[in-house]
């Protein structure tokens, strides 16, 4: 009989809490969608770039070219000594031959231009091999230059220390956002709520005297920061998603370097972001709220 | 049962509201409690319903007692207490029947009940036929019959009414004094708090008279 939780009573209250203060809802709701919306956003691109890091294979590759004077003992032996290095996943041999063909068929049509080159092929012998681990990119590539016979080592790594640096950027400001725009969210959350106390107080003071329980006046205040939280949300995964399908692509498209991810992807962790930020935002802005009205 | 031991109330700012006051209100006693304003007697009404606590000594209201009580507890103790108010304190945009059940509401109770039980509490205090006005549509008399509605529809052992023929009229006064003569008859306990000796002398019951936080007087009749 103590606890009571009536869903019904408490829906009611806070539904007409939201109309009765419309401008100042639907100002707390265009906030919070703001902050939404502008936090998603940060995290699509930071995502995205996690998601084009991982699919440039060619990224933790490293191509090793080989002095043109050994003999194929001496490479065998450097092929030895590059999986002696702990960091080496694999270790790929591509002959001049070999190299020389995949240049021509790269070239499509335009591949004639190399005939002739067959009998005098300048491209070198050379390793491809792939790390385990990015983070030891510069140490692995300092060990393989020890070995002897190499005589030119090739990586991307200046695309993916940009990439990576980005990325780095992206994530700060999205820790700010969520930061700041949180707080100024949970304020306004809170003021909306407080105009619904006010209009309340009357009530909130029967309640105590007749002998309901705190929790019994919370609830509906709660649950009315939890609907402003969760149409917040709504607004803000519809908006969100148009970004996404029509200014993401249009802007990754135009160069043709970087992939996207497709929607249905993202879409779900979006939605739990946002519908968890928001309803924990709203309910902690109910709570704040209704703090002082509910000392003894 | 109601009881003060060597109770003293002292506010923050230095004043000593009750000191060292001593009062026992057995179960159905009618009893008024008067006295000058600034006598101590909406600070003790203030103790009885835990809005405050006492600096020192024992209160003991129905079975609880108070300086151990925690916050958490504070609606149990209430619920066994009716509190009726000089301003009547309606919610404005309710009708009477939903203030009545707004009380009954808000500890839990089902619609059932509710539906049973408020019509009859109504029926009680006689504003059946104005169920379904507003709180500005009613004279200050009826205000107040809504609001000792209120107070005993969950059935309280105690009414508390602290100046509840402040804004009624002298006729409607004795009303609501032979309303609560009635209920004090079904067994439960009336406190009416109030500094007008005209309804001390109708009543003839138990009367309590304060002065500077102690007891003057404590006798029956008028």
């Amino acid at each position: 009989m103590f606890r009571n939780f009536r869903l019904g009573f408490f829906l009611r209250q806070a539904v007409e809490g939201i109309f009765r203060n419309g401008m100042m809802s639907l100002a707390s709701v265009a906030v919070l969608c703001s902050c939404l919306v502008l936090m998603g956003s940060f995290s699509l691109v930071s995502y995205n770039i996690t998601y084009n890091i991982n699919a440039i294979q060619s990224v933790n590759e490293i191509v090793l070219f080989l002095d043109p004077e050994l003999t194929d003992d001496d490479i065998t032996e450097v092929a030895s000594s590059l999986r002696k290095i702990e960091n080496v996943q694999a270790v790929t041999f591509v002959s001049k031959d070999e190299a020389l063909r995949q240049y021509r068929e790269s070239l499509g049509e335009d591949g004639a231009i190399l005939d002739g080159l067959e009998d005098d092929n300048p491209i070198k012998h050379s390793y491809h091999i792939t790390l385990k681990d990015m983070k030891l990119f510069d140490q692995t590539v300092y060990s393989v230059g020890q070995i002897d016979g190499i005589v030119k080592v090739r990586d991307r790594r200046d695309f993916v220390q940009s990439l990576t640096q980005t990325q780095n950027i992206v994530g700060l400001i999205c820790t700010w956002f969520l930061v700041i725009l949180g707080t100024v969210s949970l304020f306004i959350v809170a003021n909306t709520i407080k105009l619904t106390i006010n209009a309340r107080r009357h009530e909130i003071e029967i309640m105590r005297y007749v002998g309901a329980t705190n929790w019994f006046i919370r609830w509906p205040f709660v649950i009315e920061g939890v609907l402003l939280g969760a149409f917040a949300a709504l607004v803000a995964f519809s908006i969100e998603w148009y970004i996404y399908i029509y200014i993401f692509d249009k802007v990754v498209n135009q160069g043709e370097i970087l992939q996207l991810l497709p929607w249905d992807r993202v879409a779900a962790s979006i939605g739990w972001i946002f519908g968890g930020i928001s309803i924990a935002l709203g309910s902690l802005g109910g709570l704040i709220s209704i703090r002082k009205y509910l000392k003894a | 049962m109601i009881e003060f031991q060597n109770v003293t109330m002292k506010y923050p700012n230095g004043t000593k509201a009750l000191n060292d006051f001593s009062l026992t209100i057995e179960d159905g006693e009618f009893v008024f409690i008067i006295g000058q304003s600034g006598a101590g007697k909406t600070t003790l009404s203030k103790l009885i319903t835990r809005e405050e606590k006492c600096s020192s000594g024992v209160i003991r209201v129905n079975n609880f007692n108070l300086s151990r009580l925690r916050d958490r507890d504070v609606p149990r103790l209430r619920r066994t207490l009716g509190v009726v108010f000089q301003d009547f304190r309606l919610i404005e945009n309710k009708t009477v029947y939903e203030n009545v059940a707004f009380a009954m509401k808000v500890i839990g109770a089902s619609d059932r009940i509710v539906r049973k039980r408020v019509p009859y509490i109504l029926n009680l205090v006689d504003l059946a036929d104005k169920a379904r006005r507003f709180p500005r549509e009613l004279s200050g008399g009826e205000q107040q019959r809504a609001a000792i509605a209120r107070a005993l529809v969950n059935n309280p052992r105690v009414i508390l009414a602290d100046e509840p023929t402040g804004n009624v009229d002298p006729k409607m006064s004795l009303e609501i004094m032979e309303l609560f003569r009635r209920i004090n008859e079904q067994g439960t306990t009336v406190i009416v708090i109030t500094h007008e000796h005209a309804l001390v002398r109708y009543m003839k019951k138990r009367y309590v008279e304060i002065s500077h936080g102690c007891v003057i007087n404590d006798r029956v009749g008028g």
